[in-house]
């Protein structure tokens, strides 16, 4: 039956004349381990063209929604073992060929008359190599973004012709959705077409002349036939190479690096193939780099392409000389290149901390697109409004210069200078604390290095609060429980709770206003004025801080005493002119705060906020009436004992370590 | 010329007629970017007050307007970066002060550069440029290796300018892009 289709297939095709000689084919000097690599990559290849293909079906290049489709193949077990096998398989690919390459150049099989086989290979080894370059980018990561960017900018150091490239390749000034759509082009048509040609007159001139083992070498046995004593070498390398491919692939998966965006720091290194010239590059200056990026490896290239030529040329000797210097110096330029780059690296401390932060924006953006799904904004998106990730940025950005942000251990922002209080858990019972301590309030983490060090507020935490009888201090915890209630912190939330269900708020209220005269320089609720110190009435709390820093000379805070603070929004509307767009300070606030994120940025939570952002940007809104008790009320439903002193599950990590954490240190920061 | 010729040849011209037909509309779609030039000119705004920048402390702001990526029209986005530094302290009148302004993107390769407070550098980890505050390169002797960058952090206009109707003093900025690489600041095409 089946041989009867297979006649008739013959007769109409006639397939046998193709397949039998392929069948029949015949290994002069019998099979060898080495021949196995070649067939090896080409299994490999295959591999990577299905796995690809297969990933087609469900990718999806523009900016917003490449990064997005990638992560939801990676969703589907299957899908993340495929994107795996692609990835994994292409590095082989290129450890494949490499070695392929050595292994012709060691045994001189490109010997007539198997120049064009050399040729076509050696043209095959850089296609293949940017083929899988042109992949990289897809996913929109940040590191690929950065690397098209690089890469893109090392074309154009070409003269003439590489800013043209360049261009087009990119598709204008910018990687942008053009740059996807040209890459993704190229790496799903145009290669594969290129590369397949190119394969096919390798493979034909193969078939034709035979696989170009010398003659010379001595190593040749009898003559076997190709079908099974090859095949099976072939077969058990491969299944080996795709072994550690397909393990790889299973347990580690394809890295998925955080969405593309411009604001966030860039990767800066090449994949590990390219990073002899990343290095070479370093020594050449300026407009020569095109000498290391194009020049050098051209040259070698040409070298190698001659090399039939001048091994005609030479003795058999000579040539081996010629040869083995040829394979060392590659092997070892590559090697110290490659090793001078990594080890740089190994010990730059400032390249492994912008790695470790960049691998956490991974980890957090794909955490977030689990968690919450990725809105049609795009996968950009999930970082910018995350307070978790754009908090400690902002931070680093506008106030390092003179605040620090680190807890008892000395971890976290550190800045060079202090000259502001340490913003770590501001407003929180601990941070309180030290601030009414008469020795820490002088420190560096509070207004040691301020102008107000010599000020009244440090002068009389030194004078008032200094030699305070148990009564005394009772009364002052109390007060540091009702000031730091009203910076409504989330983290707190269960221990304002309970001071409020015990009293112990209002008797904090009581002792501000009475006990420790607070009010004679402070405002808070009804009572006091404003204009000679900060207004405590909602004191830390995301309103507070929205009005402070965005104009700390406003009335509310420091209308003549402000140290440094610069006002960074304070105006309304335009926010191309604050230093700070509202976005951002929403998430720097959030971040300082320590407020989950999962409402999103912009929403408001409450009635109560609605009315209380008015009095913090205009100033001339209803200010919060004492007691606080009832609008905080209104914010914390909970009741008391379900709320356990512990993390609550929508708080995220972060908070967890601040909730674990100890007391702020007094005066030992 | 005979029957055969000529046959021959209409049959060419017909073949390379339409190949020509797809060849040329592919070519000028293909090269589309080559043509395409961003605008051109830099946008100026109005940054920061000048009482909030100090003297030796580098201040980063960002300047926004909208942007087009192909398809996509993406408004009030962050466009650039500019570190300003002030060179002239309150003594001075503010319309004789002086503000420099600097793009953050690195004249090398197009990295962000960033400042470190300590040290009081513009530094780019990207393959480790240095600048002093001046924003010149810092010498190689001083490095200890080759500075890779080909020239300084490039300048860009900056006035210090008073606003109509508050009378506040603003820095005003005016942003563009500069080609990478060569060894004179040349604004991108
Ligand atoms: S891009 Fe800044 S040093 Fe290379």
């Amino acid at each position: 039956m089946l041989k009867k289709f297979r006649d008739w297939l013959d007769d109409r095709t006639g397939y046998r004349n193709v397949v039998r000689p392929l069948q029949r084919r015949v290994l002069p000097t019998g099979p060898k381990w080495g021949h196995a690599t070649a067939n090896t990559l080409l299994w490999m290849m295959l591999t990577v063209v299905i796995t690809g293909v297969l990933m087609m079906a469900s990718y999806s290049p523009s900016t917003t929604s490449a990064w997005s489709s990638v992560h939801y193949i990676d969703q589907n077990s299957a899908g993340a073992f495929l994107r795996g096998l692609h990835f994994y398989g292409s590095h082989a690919m290129i450890i494949l060929f490499a070695i392929h390459t050595l292994r012709v150049l060691v045994v001189a099989a490109f010997r007539a008359p198997h120049e064009i086989v050399w040729i076509t290979g050696l043209l095959l080894m850089p296609m293949v190599v940017v083929w899988a370059i042109t992949g990289n980018p897809l996913s929109a990561t940040q590191r690929g973004f950065s690397q098209i960017e690089v890469e893109g900018n090392i074309i154009a150091s070409t003269p003439v012709i590489g800013p043209i490239i360049q261009r087009l390749l990119i598709g204008g000034d910018e990687v942008g959705n053009l740059t996807l759509t040209h890459l993704y082009s190229l790496h799903i048509f145009v290669f594969p077409l290129l590369v397949g040609l190119l394969l096919a007159i390798h493979l034909h001139q193969v078939y034709r002349h035979g696989l170009g083992s010398s003659p010379d070498d001595g190593s040749g046995g009898p003559a076997r036939p190709y079908w099974p004593y090859q095949t099976v070498r072939n077969m058990t390398v491969f299944g080996i190479t795709f072994s550690i491919v397909a393990v790889l692939a299973w347990r580690q998966g394809a890295p998925l690096d955080a969405p593309a965006d411009p604001d966030l720091p860039h990767w800066t290194r090449p994949e590990w193939y390219f990073l002899f010239l990343f290095e070479l590059r370093r020594y050449f200056g300026g407009s020569w780099e095109f000498i290391a990026t194009a020049v050098i490896p051209g040259v070698a290239l040409l070298l190698l392409i001659g090399m039939p030529a001048i091994d005609r040329m030479a003795s058999k000797r000579m040539s081996a000389v010629f040869r083995g210097a040829i394979i060392l110096a590659g092997v070892v330029a590559w090697g110290t290149l490659t090793g001078a780059s990594v080890w740089r690296d190994w010990g730059d401390k400032e390249h492994q901390s912008l790695t470790a932060e960049l691998e956490g924006h991974a980890e957090r953006a794909r955490e977030l697109a689990d968690r919450d799904g990725i809105s049609p904004a795009g996968a950009i998106s999930l970082l910018r409004n995350d307070s978790q990730t754009q908090g400690p940025r902002l931070f680093r950005q506008h106030c390092v210069s003179c605040h620090s942000h680190v807890d008892t251990n000395g971890e976290g922002i550190v800045a060079e200078e202090p000259s502001a209080p340490n913003l770590y858990r501001f407003a929180s019972r601990e941070w309180l604390a030290g601030m009414l301590d008469p020795e820490a309030c002088a420190s560096e983490s509070y207004y040691g290095n301020t102008e107000f060090a010599e000020g009244d507020m440090v002068g009389s935490v030194q004078d008032t609060l200094a030699d305070l009888d148990d009564d005394g201090k009772a009364s002052l915890a109390q007060l540091i429980a009702a000031l730091s209630a009203e910076a409504m912190l989330s983290s707190q939330a269960a221990l304002d709770e309970q001071a409020r269900a015990d009293g112990t708020i209002e008797l904090g209220v009581a002792a501000m206003v009475e006990e420790f005269a607070c009010i004679e320089c402070h405002k808070i609720g009804d009572e006091g004025e404003l204009g000679a110190a900060p207004d405590l009435t909602g004191y830390g709390s995301a309103d507070w801080l929205r009005a402070l820093i965005s104009n700390p000379e406003h009335e509310r805070f420091y209308p003549d005493t402000n140290d440094r603070m610069p006002a960074f929004s304070a105006s309304d509307g335009d926010s191309s002119r604050n230093l700070l767009t509202e976005h951002d300070l929403d998430l720097l606030i959030r971040w300082l705060r320590g407020d989950g994120e999962h409402q999103p940025v912009g929403a408001t939570s409450g009635p109560d906020e609605n009315a209380s952002t008015e009095a913090g940007q205009g100033g001339r809104g209803p200010m919060r009436q004492l007691p606080t008790y009832r609008l905080i009320r209104t914010r914390h439903p909970r009741p008391r004992l379900m709320t356990p002193p512990n993390p609550s599950p929508t708080i995220s990590c972060l908070h967890r370590s601040h909730l674990r954490g100890k007391l702020c240190g007094i005066g030992t920061v | 010329m005979n029957r055969r010729t000529l046959i021959k040849w209409f049959s060419r011209a017909i073949g390379w007629t339409c190949a020509c037909i797809v060849a040329i509309p592919g070519i000028r779609f293909i090269t589309e970017p080559l043509r395409r030039r961003s605008s051109g000119g830099g946008i100026t705004q109005r940054v920061v007050q000048l009482a909030n920048l100090r003297v030796g402390e580098p201040v980063q702001t960002t300047i926004t307007g909208s942007r087009q990526d192909a398809w996509v029209r993406y408004d009030q986005e962050t466009i650039g970066r500019v570190y300003l530094v002030r060179e002239t302290d309150d003594t001075v009148p503010p319309e004789q002060s002086k503000v420099k302004a600097f793009t953050a993107v690195c004249p090398h390769l197009g990295c962000a550069v960033q400042f470190d407070a300590g040290a009081k550098t513009f530094n780019c980890p990207c393959h480790k440029a240095f600048f002093e505050l001046s924003g010149n390169p810092v010498s190689d002797s001083e490095l200890g290796y080759r500075n890779p960058t080909p020239r300084g952090m490039d300048s860009l206009e900056c006035q210090v300018v008073q606003e109509g109707g508050t009378g506040e003093w603003w820095v005003e900025v005016t942003y563009e892009k500069f080609e990478y690489g060569l060894t004179t600041k040349t604004p991108r095409a």
